[in-house]
């Protein structure tokens, strides 16, 4: 028994210490010139982590993160030539937006837990499929005027009406957290189909977002591969 | 304090050896559902089954999920669950979950399907057209339903089902009710039109 | 393994939990206290000496905290509150009816006076005796906490009582004794019950957890004290502060598993003492036969509503307590029709061993209190046909059909009414 924990500990920790990035490599073409996107909400959250093993937030951290973080991602984007507009936020959001957000989350969630390759992928979502948050999303391109949005997550926020995924995922994020685990998870949206045209998952044991290098560095992690 | 459940070194385990809990179901192809009712998917699904439980899915079952509940018997409660386990606990215990009686007539199943939807934290699950229909050609019932996630996410659902010597037989269909539900719907229905038992029943 | 070693985070639900506590205080030997210095500063602790007047209490001493500096722990709990509170106010189970809201928040602030603005209610619907208040000025009341209460002054009671908690920022010392001490068995069964918590917007598995970490009683007795002292300022008999105690005991001895009580009331100190000591108070105060309870306007407000709460109840089937909050529903007398027709549901869902004809007695009971919601008479006719009655069921399901014309199931009671029945 304390065997096959072991071994299933060690192929969680393996999944994790590996820094483990799963992006989709799907084909994405820009399909115009200035790439403008909205940036939707980012749901971002900083701990620090006592001696006892208690984790206490840290408002002044999370403040700072989020504000370098989102700093990083607008430099990392329009590196990109990409013009990016900002959503509307907490309780100012129309409910629409409000609903297309929970509906990305849980898209968002049913992608973690069905990544092609993995024990839960299923075969009608092979690497080539796309998830699609449908026809909703023609409200969020006419009120901000962009064909994209990108969705940001460092957090884990998702739903788990899916426990049996749920569980794997939640232990994977679970069995590790040494103070300094960064989880989180983006995608590019295409607002005139509501196609999840692109995503990264980020997981690993490293990365420090308090300062602008750090800050930097995690956007890099885990916006790589975004399409330039 | 459990540092990891035996679901997730079952999943582990799996992965390890090679294999997916999720197989295909390619369309067209006739296959046995449920261990309980021959079936022909309409279009590809993904399926997951253990032993009287099945779901399908196309996108994940937070999206879209054909559940097949089989051979309840009286005193067990519904889970509608990817991995379904009936909880053979004893009868209107306090506090425990809603149970299928044997003396059930449509009315009280469509409540037990609210009541236990409800209690794993679904919220306003509201039911309409409730009405006779047959389910794998015995006499039974049908009806829709909406609810919403406690995110807030809408969902809708449909479920048909019938009782046969004493057990409750179920095919629940959700999805979010953006894109989702609308999609497949016409695929689940006319799978569910066809089904039949592998074995005949009174 | 190290890494089986480090427990599960979710420090999500660990600072939640605190920040999202009821008011419960830890069991304990110590005497029942209800003293405390006047003037107090917030954070400090009470003196020893007991005192029985409700003028040890003065509404000077409630200073509300400002927004804290980000440096500090509290900050943190502000900043996790705040995005609950994004979260609560679109969740899936928020009822947001706008008379409900006004009337709540118009009691609130009667009660709070000049710090009414530093509070937001939000009512959420769930089915068990809980108010709580975030140190950021959110407060969550549970839609079962509505059901129990009979009238306003009981539920400035409990609000008073959290507001107390607000201004004498009691969370945010409460979390920092939890930091400084390694309570390794909280923190494991916190973790293992946040395993079930995957976001901010799971509310009802936070207040569970938040029941698991309680205020101190020195924070539980100035908050007994600051809440009368608010509710009577505002007008209202403070001996109903301990009438809702009474009730709720009530209906917790009627639970015959009192090995898994209620998470609320597992952490409850025998409330008899705290109902003593509230009396006590209670009768300090000069004049309290002129004070208010406000039963007629409390009830009006949740009449619309009241339905829904009953029947969010049923689906506990914690079949003993719920029976015997009928019962008192029952005794105060509102709307007899609704109780007696919920009270046949209760047996009827339970279906033990009588329940049969316990349930049909309970909705004739009902009609004969005249209006009768139409769904009485589907679950008259069911156990009706339970029973053998056919030709009564028939009519009963008819009635039904009469009264409810859009009902959802009507085709499938047309056809029991004319054949399979």
């Amino acid at each position: 028994m304390l065997r096959t924990i072991q071994l299933a500990a060690l192929a969680a920790a393996a999944f994790l210490v590996s820094g483990c990035v799963t992006a989709k490599t799907v084909e994405f073409k820009w399909q115009n010139d200035d790439r403008r996107m909205v940036l939707m909400p980012t749901d971002i959250q900083l701990m620090n982590m006592t001696g006892g093993g208690v984790e206490v937030p840290n408002a002044e951290w999370t403040a700072k993160a989020e504000g370098l973080f989102l700093t990083s991602l607008r430099d990392k984007l329009s590196e990109i030539n990409s013009q990016v507009i900002e959503s509307d936020t907490g309780l100012d959001q129309p409910q629409e937006q409000v609903k297309l957000i929970k509906l990305h989350e849980t898209v968002g969630a049913t992608i973690q837990n069905h990544l092609p390759g993995t024990a839960f992928a299923l075969p009608t979502m092979p690497e080539s499929a796309v998830w699609t948050l449908g026809s909703s999303t023609h409200a969020l391109k006419a009120r901000y005027g962009a064909d994209y949005a990108l969705f940001v997550h460092v957090r884990d926020s998702y739903t788990s009406g899916d426990r049996a995924a749920a569980i794997f995922v939640g232990a994977l994020f679970g069995v590790h957290m040494q103070g300094g685990t960064q989880r989180g998870f983006a995608s590019l949206v295409d607002l005139r189909t509501g196609d999840v045209v692109w995503y990264n998952r980020l997981l690993r044991a490293k990365g420090d977002m308090r300062n602008a290098k750090g800050a930097r560095e995690t956007a890099d992690a885990l916006l790589r591969g975004f399409p330039g | 304090m459990k540092t990891i459940s035996r679901t997730v070194m079952i999943a582990v385990a799996l992965t390890l050896g090679g294999c997916n809990a999720y197989t295909l179901a390619p369309a067209g192809q006739p296959l046995v559902v449920a261990s309980t009712f021959n079936a022909t998917p309409k279009i590809n699904w993904s399926r997951m089954q253990k032993d009287q439980t099945e779901v399908w899915t196309v996108d994940g079952p937070l999206l879209d999920k054909l559940t097949f509940l089989s051979g309840i018997k009286d005193g067990a409660s519904l889970s509608p669950n990817n991995l379904g386990v009936f909880n053979q606990g004893p009868l209107t215990a306090e506090g425990n979950p809603p149970a299928f009686r044997k003396d059930m007539v449509s009315i009280e199943i469509a409540e037990l399907v609210k009541e236990t939807y409800t209690r794993k934290g679904y919220q306003e699950f509201n039911i309409a057209n409730l009405q006779p229909d047959r389910l794998a050609n015995n006499d039974g019932f049908r009806f829709d339903f909406t609810f919403m996630t406690k995110d807030g996410l809408d969902k809708e659902g449909l479920a048909v089902g019938t009782v046969i010597d004493n057990k409750l037989y179920l095919a629940i269909y959700t999805g979010a009710k953006e894109h989702y539900f609308a999609k497949y719907k016409d695929a689940v229905e006319q799978t569910l039109r066809e089904l039949t038992f592998t074995k005949a029943k009174s | 393994m190290s890494l089986i070693k480090s427990l599960p985070p979710m420090l999500t639900a660990i600072g939640l939990g605190i920040a999202l506590s009821a008011c419960q205080t830890v069991g304990s030997k110590e005497a029942y206290r209800s003293a405390f210095e006047r003037g107090a500063t917030p954070g400090s602790q009470p003196q020893e000496s007991a005192t029985q007047s409700i003028n040890a209490y003065t509404v000077a001493d409630l200073k509300p905290g400002e927004r804290p500096d980000q440096a500090s722990t509290e900050a943190g709990l502000w900043m996790m509150m705040d995005r609950v509170e994004a979260d609560l106010s679109t969740s899936g189970n928020r009822i947001t009816d706008a008379k409900l809201n006004t009337y709540v928040n118009g009691v609130l602030c009667k009660i709070a006076g000049e710090y009414c603005k530093d509070f937001r209610v939000y009512i959420m619907r769930v089915p068990t005796f809980n108010a709580s208040m975030a140190p950021n000025g959110t407060m969550l009341i549970h839609s079962g906490f509505l059901l129990r209460t009979k009238n306003e002054a009981q539920l400035t009671a409990v609000v008073g009582h959290e507001i107390a908690h607000y201004l004498r920022r009691h969370s945010d010392q409460r979390l920092k004794d939890t930091v400084d001490k390694t309570n390794a068995m909280i923190f494991v069964q916190l973790a293992s019950i946040a395993a079930g918590v995957s976001s901010l917007g799971n509310i009802a598995t936070l207040a569970t957890i938040g029941s698991l970490q309680s205020f101190s009683r020195d924070n539980e007795r100035e908050a007994d004290g600051y809440g009368l002292a608010l509710m009577v300022r505002a007008g209202y008999d403070p001996i109903e502060a301990s009438k809702i105690w009474k009730r709720v005991i009530r209906e917790r001895d009627a639970d015959p598993d009192k090995k898994q009580p209620d998470a609320f009331l597992a952490t409850h100190p025998p409330s008899d003492e705290r109902n003593q000591a509230l009396g006590e108070l209670a009768n300090s105060v000069e004049n309290a036969n002129e004070l208010r309870t406000g039963e007629a306007a409390y009830q009006n407000a949740i009449a619309p509503l009241r339905a829904s709460f009953m029947r969010d109840e049923l689906a506990k089937r914690k079949y003993s307590t719920t029976l015997a909050l009928f019962d008192m529903l029952a005794e105060d007398g509102h709307n007899l029709a609704q109780v007696h027709y919920f009270r046949g549901e209760i047996y009827r869902l339970r279906g033990d061993e009588g329940d049969l004809q316990h349930a049909i007695s309970a909705y004739r009971k009902a009609i004969a209190e005249g209006d009768v919601p139409p769904e009485l008479y589907r679950s008259y006719g069911l156990t009706l046909k339970r029973s053998g009655s056919m030709e009564e069921a028939r009519q009963a399901f008819s009635m039904y059909l009469e009264l409810a014309k859009d009902a959802p199931d009507h085709q499938m009671i047309q056809s029991m009414i004319s054949g399979n029945i």
